[in-house]
């Protein structure tokens, strides 16, 4: 069965393939926007996501290859974005159990995102603001500005989402070490 | 007693005990799970991450592969770090006695 969505926030991607693996259907393979998934057992795998850091390096092959030594199966990959597994009966799986590491990145997420935005919001005002000050409308530019205004709209949701999660585990870690 | 190091994180400081022997990756996931009753589970990204820093700071040092599992095992600096650590433990538990249990 495959499955379209838009990979923008990891987290809701990782819940929802769970939420999939909870009712049957098991991650066999990924690209940014299509999913496919197989027919399972319901719950018998826990998936977590994760984002390689430095793409094609020694770093890589090394971490990829602990994990593995981890128990931890690899489902697929792509490009730098990859989805691993671990049968739910060897009980919880997380690939990252400190803050640190996960306010690390989150952070490098939301900065991806705020660029985007930044850059749509930019394109789309300039273009807009050239678009009304012609004569005679540009139908074809129009659309375009407002598809960088969509987009806009569009990464804005998951970047509030990803700011809450950063700003609990920031007040938890006022507290508590990890 | 002077602070020396900050504290560490209770992740670090069992993948510290554990490397007093020579273990791989698994080894000390499974180690640490045992010696805190299952509370601490730490995730293999983790402690990949926490022993990549801990290379870089020579509190541990990694062996010739065996195999493809790789193994490490603690310095003489990660030792003295984790007396430190025990010190500073002790400080605390000593000082939460005293103040709630009213022992002098």
């Amino acid at each position: 069965m495959h499955k379209y969505r838009l990979m923008i926030n990891p987290y809701a991607i990782e819940k929802w393939v769970n939420d999939m693996a909870c009712k049957g259907w098991h991650l066999k393979k990924f690209t940014w926007i299509r999913f496919t998934f197989e027919r399972g057992e319901s719950g018998s795998y826990i998936y977590r996501h994760d984002e390689l850091e430095r793409f094609g390096t020694h770093y890589e092959e090394d971490y990829l290859e602990f994990l593995k030594s981890s128990g931890i199966e690899q489902v697929d990959r792509s490009g730098n974005f990859v989805f691993f597994r671990k049968a739910a009966q060897e009980g919880p799986f997380e690939l990252y159990t400190d803050k640190k590491t996960k306010l690390g990145t989150l952070s490098k997420k939301m900065t991806v995102l705020l660029s985007l935005i930044l850059l749509n919001l930019l394109i789309g005002i300039t273009g807009l603001t050239g678009d009304f000050s012609e004569r005679t409308m540009d139908w074809v530019g129009f659309t375009m500005n407002m598809l960088n205004l969509i987009v806009v709209v569009l990464f804005s949701f998951p970047l509030i989402k990803l700011i809450r999660v950063r700003n609990r585990l920031k007040r938890e870690l006022n507290v508590f070490s990890d | 007693m002077t602070q020396e190091h900050p504290p560490l994180t209770e992740g670090v400081y069992y993948i510290l005990l554990a490397l007093y022997e020579v273990r791989h990756g698994y080894g000390i996931m499974q180690l640490v799970e045992e010696l805190s009753n299952g509370r601490v589970r730490l995730g293999a990204g983790t402690i990949y991450g926490a022993i990549k820093t801990l290379l870089e700071r020579g509190w541990i040092e990694a062996l010739d592969e065996d195999g493809r599992k790789k193994e490490y095992i603690i310095t003489e600096t990660g030792k003295s770090v984790v007396d430190y650590e025990i010190l500073r433990l002790r400080e605390l538990f000593d000082n939460g006695i005293r103040i709630t249990r009213g022992v002098e």
